[in-house]
Parts: structure tokens; C-alpha cells; sequence
């Protein structure tokens, strides 16, 4: 019968099984003994002369780049196919010894016919790295001199990288060579063309040197080789270039112990952004207060340890020194966003215990030369908004004043989940025409609201005339390639869906109604 | 049903829980000693040596490092001085020895990110050429150390400029078998396996195996190359037989799906290069044979060689834990006892028998 024969073959397979392990463990016993008894030798042994070992690897040879070249094994066997026959008389006679002496060289060391980096540069990276990082610590203890010669150092080792010039056009710039500091900058643009540090570097310089308008002509320039995400870069700019203008003229004319006096601060200031990178936000707001009692005209310092304030949640220090940073310069507009936000966070802490949230404003007075450009132009702040359930999200007029005439202006915000507010304004109208509509699909990226859209169409609604059809359409059409459009297009009510209508019933009127839109309004649920 | 008498079994000899998340261990060469290396909760690095004794497990020496550290090798040390290196979550490679551990023999800041693997070869009386090590961390570069160089690696590999950094999961030596030739084998968390020939400086060989590479090597270190055992996420494994390249189609190989989770590691039996041992996610061991195939070449397409692979089969299987097995190494002195670490905190000395008649 097969069961009792199976029975019997477990049975055995578990006895050998037991067996195994038996003599296994005997084994090891006397094993652990053996190799303890081994291990003492080695360990009292005395140390055995080394054998003579090969010579590091690549001794002679700076750098190697994982090659996405390969070594084609054909051509090696190609060479190999050309030995010359024994018996090929004349082929010897024509055989030149010296010339293949040397080609056996030349390949004996294959590193170098290799390298494509062999033109007698020697790129090395990982030195200039360090001396960029021995430069930017150099930097942030105020000891210009030695940083520039770190950076210099550092291009000396690796020609190629635009960010060693830039950054020792810092250091110039922080030692009034603002000239030396202009054509560092040009260097690390023409080295890379897209680099915004150097751009915003080289505007600071020459805005510096009273050059403003070629200051604004750079950026301007920049502004059209990049996107709009970098634009924000850019005007962040315009609106600090007004300071640095109101700085520069002053430092002329200050003797050299004021100057020493805000050099200091601008080192605190420099080692409070440090501090702050690295979320030490104590330590930063430390370094801000030196500062601000080293040189108490620097609005940055306030602005900045206010930023650190609204960190550690200190709503009311931060939005004290937002206050003192606005007193100095009324025309920064950091300053009001970050009180702003404090203030809603102020406003969001007082909900807790009272009723409803209260709306943060954001109010701007800025000086008149703050619009001095007719041009229309994107002005980006960051609003750092906490909770979701946060301030509300609705349009606000903000008033301007531009000598005598006023300018009401519409002000969306986006909040929570984009947190970006945008203002749109112009001399003359509204437009939504500098962020370019192809730049949408990066802006929301995966988070178009519905409370957003809505107000893009409202505005649309209210503002515009009938001659932006064609910027409504391309506006429409790249709302719609925003990831999870369908989600939100689903929560439109009917008002809002009247409201759409009518927008592309302008878009029929204007002669715009070619084979596409039939289909983009079906996207909008029309 | 015979065939059962024969399969070798895995024993768990001895087990020890341990105060600290244990992320690597190995055994010290010509001793019955081994290292776990790990991090203590309070975040810093810890090294311990235990000793096997008459089945239990003796604290020889507690270490305590500034950094967690993550893997370790005595690749390239000498049998006599048997350093270890270690890689630790800073990115920082150390040369230790573990009779005098207050300061490293050899120190420097390897990479940016936390080092993932690092190998050894040319130590240990084994092959010949320069003890080297190499380091694949989180940053996406695979360097080579010499401890005669200071602070600058004899090879790095890195990615071209522009292509985006993949982390390296895991490096391994091979093709050492004479004093110049080395070559290292990198996989990344793509499925990408990359295979760097260090006397000519090239990458000889590259391929996807289209989930993460957690774990590579070769079968044996110091002979010229003959199979590479890539173990990858979702429980497969490839292995490939490198003994004839194709230009275009590269290393024939075979896989094979086993685990149902992660492939932690895959160690190869220093004993016998043909059997290795597969450790999963699932806290489960698999002992594996490769069977050679009748003919290891035959003619392409365009009359060029390339390779066949052979198959392997299951000798064995186990579950030890419920959390993954980690680490993985075979006792290079006694055949059959091997250690591993798990994430459940806990140690263990396995023995496996029967792997002689197998």
C-alpha cells in the first residue's frame, strides 16, 4: 500500500533530517574551537610584509565621466587582423619599427586616447566644488578678499561653470566694485545663457553704477528668453532694485564708518538667510537683530527677521517688524505680503475663539516710480497661507495711486493649495495678458480650483473687451490641458456655466469659431 | 518523493533580538565572529561583534558610531588586519579597526547622500591587484577608494551632465582575476544595470530590468567573470551568464520569480559559486541552484556567439520573520552557516545542510 510506504519515507526523511543537523552541530563545535585557535594566531601574528601592490588606479588622470560611449570590441579585433605574415618578405622590409613602437605605446595606455576631455585642460570639478564651498562660507563671515580668491581658484579648475563667476561678482559687488562685478556677471552669462542669478547679479551691478535702464533692458532681455515661472524671479527684483537705487545714492555719500556699519549688517543679514535655509530660525533672527542695531536704515533686516517671526509663529513681532520694514521703505512689497500673512495668521489664531476668519488685505502704496514703466507688467508675491480652511478666497480691489490718477485694480487670490497670488495690473486696463495662457499648465500644474477658474472667468467677464477674443480662446484653451480639468469644469454651477456661455458666444461673434472649439466647449460641459 | 531526502535544509541555529535597527551583517573572516552594523534609535550609528558559542551568541564588543551606518564590507582588507569598511547615512566611507574603533584607519565623505552598498575586493589572500573599495549611494554616483589616496576616489562614475541622477541601490566587484582588471557592477532604482570595466575606463555594458535593482553579484569576485545575479522589487531575480557578450544583445540570461515581495539580497555560497541564497521582503529565505546548460554558446543571427543561460531550481525555502531579511552572508570558513538580519531587530544564525551533496 503506497500510505504506509510514504509514512515510512517521511519517517526516514526526518530521522537523516535529525541526523544532518546532529553531525552539522558536532562539526561546528569543533570548527568554532579550530577557528577561534586561527584567529588568535592571525591577530598575534606579526604583521607580514605587504606584498607589492599595483599603483592607484588612474594616478595620472584627473577625472572619468561615466562614458555613454562603449568600446566597440570590433575595432580592437580589426587591429589584430593586420598582423603583418612571417613570411611576407617585403611587407617587413616596408615595416617601420619606430612608428609601431609607438602605437604600441599609444595603446598601452588607453586612458588617454580615450579621454575626449584631452586637449590639455584639465576640468576638475570636484576642486572648484570645493572651492566654492570654501568661498561661500568665506563669503558669509564678510571676508570678501578671501572668498574672491577662493572663486577665482575655483575657475581656475573648472573654466565652465557660470556659477563661480557669479558668485565672486557678489563678492565684488559687496566691495563697491561694481564694474568688476558687471563683467564677472557677463562672463557666467556667457557661459550659461539661462542662469537667472546672473542676471539679477549683473541688474543689481548696474543699477549700482546708475545704469538703470540698461539694467532694466538685461532683464527685460532675460524676461523673453525664459518662461513665465522665472519672470516672478525677475520683478521680485524690480521692486529691490528700488531699494538698492535709494541705497546706492546715500552709501556715496556716507562716511567710511557707516559703512563698515552696514557692511556688518548686511554680513548679519547674510548669516541670518543662512541660519534661516537651514530652519535654525532662532539662530536667524539673532543675526537679524545685530544687524538691524548695526544699521537701523536697512529695511531688509526687519523684513527678513519678521519672515523668521512668522516661522516660529510669532505673529505679532513679525508684524512689528514688518511695520518698521515699511516705515523705512514704503515702496517694499515683501514687507506687506509677509504682514499680511501675518496678519492672517493672527486672524486665523483669533478665529479659533471668535467667529468668522477675517480676510488678510493686502494694501500696497507704492511710490510713483515703482510704475514708472507704461509697461504692463506681473507682479508675483508669495502668500505663505497654513491651513486649508485658510483666509478666504475672493477678489479685492486694491487701490493705486499714480499721481493724481487712481487705478482700481482687481486682485485674485489663489489660496491654499497654489498659494500664489497674482496682480494684474497696468497703466490702462487690466490684462491677463503677461502671464502667457501656454504658461497655465505649469502654474496650476495639478491644482486648478474651481473658486479660480471662476474668478479667470469672471474677470474675463467683467474686464475685458470684445477684441481679446483671440487671448480668451488661447486663455480657454490652456485652462482646459490642466491636469484634472474634468474635476474641476464638474463643480461649475449654473451661473457660472451662464457666465461661460456668454464668453464663447464672444468667441462665435468675433469669427473665431473654427473646427476646435466645438470641442473645447464640450470640455467645459457646455 | 525521494528527492526530498536530499534537499538541504535551513536551520535557524541561533536568533537574537537587538536594541537597534540592524541594517547590515557580516561575518569576520578566519574567526566565529560577525559585525552587525545598524542605528539606535536615538540616531546614531552603532557596531556590534558577536561571537558563536556552543550555540549562543556572545556581545564580544559594542561600538558606537556618530552616524547610522549602512553597509559594510572586509573585502579588501588584509586577513591579518581585517578592517571594515563601512558606509554610513551621511554619505561618510570608513576603514575601521575594530580592535582600536576610537578612530578610523581611513576616512572620507564619499557622497552626499547615505551610501546604499559598498563592496571589497583584493584583500582577504583573495585575487590579486590592489584592495579597492567602491560605494553606490543615493546621489547617483558609484566611486572606487584605494585607501593610499586621500579624500579623492580613484574612479568615479557618475551620470553625464544633463541626465537625470538615479540613486545606486547596490554595487559589486568581479572580473578581478589579475592584478589590473576589475570591473563593478551598479544597479539603480530604475531597473538599470550598469557594468563598469575599470582598466579601460568604459562602460562595458548596460541594461533595464525594469523594476528597482536591489541587489547585485557576481558569483564569485576573482575569477573571470561567469555569472551576475541582479534581484530586483516585485520578487524577480535575472541571472545572467557573462562568459560570452553579444555586441548588441548583451548577457544571456534567465529569470525566475520567487518571493511574491521585495528581493532584499542574494548572496552566493563562497563554497560553491552555483548555489546562492535569496533573501525577501517577506521575511523569507530561498536557496536556489543554477544548472549550466548543455552548450553555454551558440551561434546569432549574424554568426556571432552569444550566451545561454542555463535554469535555476528551488532547492529551498524558509520563513524566518515577518519583516524583511536585509542582509545575507555565508560564513567563508564553514560551509553551510551563514548569518542574516532582519528589520524585526533580531539576528540570526542559520545553518544549512546537506549543501556538499547537493
Amino acid at each position: 500500500v503506497m500510505s504506509g510506504n510514504k509514512a515510512v519515507e517521511l519517517q526516514t526523511q526526518m530521522r537523516q533530517n535529525a541526523e544532518d543537523l546532529q553531525n552539522f552541530m558536532k562539526e561546528l563545535n569543533n570548527w568554532e574551537e579550530e577557528i577561534k585557535k586561527k584567529d588568535q594566531q592571525l591577530r598575534a601574528g606579526n604583521i607580514s610584509e605587504p606584498p607589492t601592490l599595483p599603483p592607484v588606479r588612474n594616478n595620472d588622470y584627473k577625472k572619468t565621466k561615466t562614458s555613454v560611449k562603449r568600446q566597440t570590441n570590433g575595432l580592437k579585433e580589426q587591429k589584430e587582423t593586420q598582423r603583418i605574415k612571417s613570411y611576407d618578405y617585403q611587407a617587413w622590409d616596408k615595416f617601420d619599427v619606430d612608428k609601431s613602437l609607438e602605437a604600441m605605446d599609444a595603446e598601452e595606455s588607453p586612458v588617454h586616447s580615450n579621454e575626449s576631455d584631452s586637449e590639455g585642460l584639465q576640468v576638475d570639478r570636484d576642486l572648484a566644488l570645493t572651492e566654492k564651498q570654501k568661498g561661500n562660507e568665506c563669503f558669509r563671515d564678510g571676508r570678501y578678499d578671501s572668498a574672491i580668491e577662493c572663486y577665482t581658484r575655483g575657475m581656475d579648475s573648472d573654466p565652465y561653470s557660470p556659477v563661480l563667476p557669479t558668485n565672486r561678482a557678489a563678492c565684488f559687488f559687496r566691495l563697491n566694485k561694481f564694474a568688476v562685478a558687471e563683467s564677472d556677471c557677463n562672463l557666467a552669462i556667457a557661459l550659461d545663457g539661462k542662469y537667472v542669478k546672473a542676471y539679477i547679479r549683473r541688474a543689481e551691478a548696474r543699477t549700482a553704477l546708475n545704469k538703470h535702464q540698461d539694467a532694466l533692458e538685461g532683464l527685460t532681455l532675460y524676461q523673453e528668453i525664459m518662461e513665465v515661472n522665472e519672470v516672478t524671479l525677475v520683478i521680485e527684483y524690480l521692486s529691490s532694485s528700488e531699494k538698492s537705487e535709494s541705497d546706492a545714492e546715500p552709501l556715496q555719500q556716507l562716511q567710511e564708518q557707516e559703512q563698515q556699519r552696514k557692511q556688518e549688517a548686511v554680513v548679519q543679514k547674510d548669516r541670518g538667510n543662512a541660519y534661516f535655509k537651514e530652519g535654525k530660525y532662532e539662530a536667524a533672527v539673532e543675526c537679524y537683530s545685530r544687524g538691524m542695531e548695526a544699521d537701523g536704515t536697512n529695511a531688509l533686516l526687519p523684513a527678513n527677521r519678521a519672515m523668521a517671526y512668522l516661522k516660529l509663529h510669532r505673529f505679532s513681532d513679525a508684524e512689528q517688524d514688518c511695520s518698521t520694514a515699511l516705515a523705512l521703505d514704503a515702496s517694499y512689497a515683501k514687507a506687506f505680503a509677509r504682514r499680511a500673512t501675518a496678519r492672517a495668521a493672527r486672524g486665523r489664531t483669533r478665529e479659533a475663539k471668535e467667529g468668522p476668519p477675517s480676510i488678510a488685505s493686502v494694501a500696497f502704496t507704492a511710490s510713483p516710480s515703482f510704475l514708472r514703466s507704461s509697461h504692463a507688467f506681473v507682479f508675483v508675491c508669495r502668500l505663505r497661507a497654513g491651513s486649508e480652511a485658510g483666509a478666504g478666497k475672493q477678489t479685492e480691489s486694491i487701490t493705486f495711486r499714480k499721481n493724481d490718477n487712481q487705478l482700481i485694480l482687481r486682485c485674485q487670490y489663489f489660496l491654499p493649495s497654489t498659494t500664489i497670488l497674482f496682480l494684474c495690473f497696468s497703466s490702462q486696463r487690466l490684462t491677463l495678458q503677461q502671464i502667457s495662457p501656454d504658461a497655465y499648465l505649469k502654474i496650476f500644474q495639478n491644482s486648478l480650483e474651481p473658486d479660480v477658474l471662476n474668478h479667470i472667468l469672471k474677470t474675463f467677464h467683467s474686464f475685458f473687451q470684445r477684441e481679446d477674443a483671440s487671448l480668451l480662446l488661447a486663455v480657454l484653451r490652456s485652462l482646459a490641458s490642466v491636469r484634472r480639468f474634468d474635476m474641476t469644469v464638474m463643480f461649475m454651477s449654473s451661473a457660472e456655466k451662464k457666465l461661460l456661455q456668454e464668453l464663447f458666444d464672444w468667441i462665435h461673434s468675433a469669427g473665431l469659431g473654427d473646427a476646435s472649439v466645438p470641442g473645447l466647449q464640450k470640455k467645459y460641459g457646455l | 518523493m525521494s528527492a526530498a531526502l536530499e534537499k538541504p535544509q535551513i536551520i535557524a541555529h541561533i536568533q537574537k533580538s537587538l536594541s537597534y535597527t540592524v541594517f547590515d551583517s557580516r561575518w569576520i573572516p578566519c574567526s566565529a565572529k560577525f559585525v552587525c552594523m545598524g542605528n539606535f534609535a536615538r540616531g546614531s550609528g552603532v557596531l556590534q561583534i558577536y561571537e558563536v558559542q556552543r550555540g549562543e551568541l556572545q556581545l564580544v564588543r559594542e561600538i558606537e558610531q556618530a552616524k547610522p551606518i549602512k553597509c559594510g564590507t572586509f573585502g579588501a582588507a588584509s586577513l591579518q588586519q581585517r578592517h571594515l569598511a563601512t558606509g554610513d547615512f551621511d554619505g561618510g566611507l570608513n576603514v575601521w579597526n575594530l580592535e582600536v574603533p576610537e578612530s578610523p584607519v581611513y576616512s572620507v565623505k564619499a557622497h552626499k547622500e547615505i551610501i546604499n552598498s559598498i563592496d571589497g575586493v583584493g584583500g582577504l589572500g583573495i585575487g590579486d591587484g590592489a584592495p579597492e573599495i567602491v560605494t553606490g549611494s543615493r546621489d547617483g554616483t558609484v566611486k572606487v577608494w584605494d585607501s593610499r589616496q586621500k579624500d579623492r576616489p580613484v574612479v568615479n562614475m557618475e551620470p553625464v551632465e544633463g541626465e537625470t541622477k538615479r540613486d545606486c541601490w547596490t554595487v559589486a566587484f568581479g572580473h578581478a582575476f589579475n592584478a589590473q582588471d576589475r570591473c563593478v557592477c551598479a544597479g539603480y532604482d530604475n531597473g538599470d544595470v550598469k557594468l563598469f570595466d575599470l582598466r579601460n575606463m568604459s562602460l562595458r555594458w548596460e541594461t533595464n530590468i525594469k523594476n528597482g535593482v536591489c541587489s547585485v553579484e557576481f558569483d564569485r569576485k576573482d575569477i573571470n567573470m561567469n555569472k551576475l545575479v541582479a534581484t530586483s522589487l516585485e520578487g524577480k531575480f535575472h541571472v545572467f551568464d557573462m562568459r560570452t557578450q553579444h555586441p548588441t544583445q548583451g548577457f544571456a540570461s534567465v529569470s525566475e520569480k520567487a518571493h511574491k515581495s521585495t528581493i532584499w539580497q542574494v548572496r552566493h555560497l563562497p563554497q560553491n559559486r552555483d548555489i546562492f541564497m535569496t533573501a525577501g521582503g517577506a521575511g523569507n529565505l530561498h536557496l536556489w541552484k543554477y544548472e549550466y546548460p548543455a552548450q553555454r554558446t551558440k551561434k546569432g543571427a549574424d554568426d556571432v556567439d552569444m550566451g545561454v543561460a542555463g535554469s535555476v531550481n528551488l532547492l529551498q525555502n524558509v520563513t524566518l520573520s515577518t519583516q524583511p531579511i536585509s542582509s545575507l552572508d555565508w560564513s567563508p570558513d564553514k560551509q553551510g552557516l551563514c548569518v542574516c538580519s532582519s528589520f524585526d531587530q533580531s539576528v540570526r544564525v542559520l545553518i544549512v545542510t546537506k549543501l556538499n551533496t547537493v
